[in-house]
């Protein structure tokens, strides 16, 4: 694939994971908010969902993005920036996920606090890679 | 009550100590997932990020910093992509405003080279290595605002 390609990929695959993470957070955070009511296993069911899909999706965005930038673990200047959120983002999405995943829908409230921090955290930095990986292509 | 009482306590977190045994493991092997997702890339990025593409990007920037090569590139712009994206490069109906491109010089190269399908045609054939490299010069002075 020409580097064209690589670039369209990636614009268009970097957006599901991101959107996804910040839907799982939402929901995540009314379940934990509203851990009285009856919807929040719904609510924590969903989040459980958007989280292992925006995970199993940044891996795409990370391929596409690596493939992109000629394989660059770091680079210079602007995608060094990028890089520098990309890399914390993407670890933190996968062990979320791969947490997530293996604990399941419900967890212990203190553990769901726990991840709920993390999820929030992840979710800053996450915002930090959209915006410097912008940064390179608005003009 | 009883019923309602009972209902209350199935919304409830389940924080039972098995519970909270059980999600220690989940947390190691969540830690060990991402540090290997790390190495996975870093193996990657060791393996296929060749030094062509880093010496490339020293000739581009010495390109860049050469004014013999901005003005030829000027004249190459002139020829080829002035018609579509204006003479002074502010871009036309035709072409895009090329001022402040944050593109990086292999896209760029791309672009140039193989064209975009149904927006702008190839110059590969009409433009050697060294053209281009000419031609991403000058478009950096844009991009500087001295164009």
């Amino acid at each position: 694939m020409t580097a064209l390609g690589w670039s369209r990929l990636h614009g268009a695959a970097t957006h599901f994971p991101i959107a996804l993470l910040f839907c799982a957070a939402f929901f995540d955070f009314l379940a934990l908010v509203l851990h009285r009511s009856s919807s929040r296993v719904d609510y924590q069911a969903i989040g459980y969902w958007l989280v292992i899909l925006s995970g199993l999706g940044s891996f795409v965005a990370v391929v596409s993005g690596l493939a992109l930038t000629q394989w660059k673990l770091v680079g210079t200047g602007s995608l060094r920036q990028h890089h520098l959120f990309v890399w914390p983002a993407f670890a933190l999405m996968v062990g979320l996920a791969t947490w997530r995943s293996l604990v399941g829908k419900s967890p212990s409230r203190p553990a769901f606090i726990g991840y709920m921090t993390l999820l929030m955290a992840t979710c800053a930095i996450v915002a930090g890679a959209g915006w410097s990986g912008g940064e390179l292509l608005v003009r | 009550l009883l019923e309602l009482v009972g209902r209350e306590a199935s919304y409830s977190f389940d924080d039972s100590a098995v519970k909270r045994l059980a999600e220690l493991p989940a947390l190691i092997a969540a830690i060990t997932t991402s540090g290997l997702c790390l190495l996975v890339i870093l193996g990657l990025t060791t393996a296929f990020g060749h030094p062509l593409s880093a010496n490339q990007a020293t000739v581009d920037n010495k390109a860049a910093l050469s004014e013999e090569t901005v003005a030829r590139g000027h004249k190459l712009f002139f020829l080829h992509c002035a018609e579509c994206h204006g003479f002074n490069g502010k871009g036309t109906d035709d072409g895009p405003d090329l001022y402040d491109l944050r593109e990086g010089n292999a896209l760029i190269r791309q672009v140039i080279t193989g064209g975009v399908r149904r927006e702008m045609p190839a110059f590969g054939k009409k433009l050697n290595d060294s053209d281009v490299q000419a031609l991403i010069a000058y478009l950096r002075t844009l991009r500087n605002g001295r164009g």
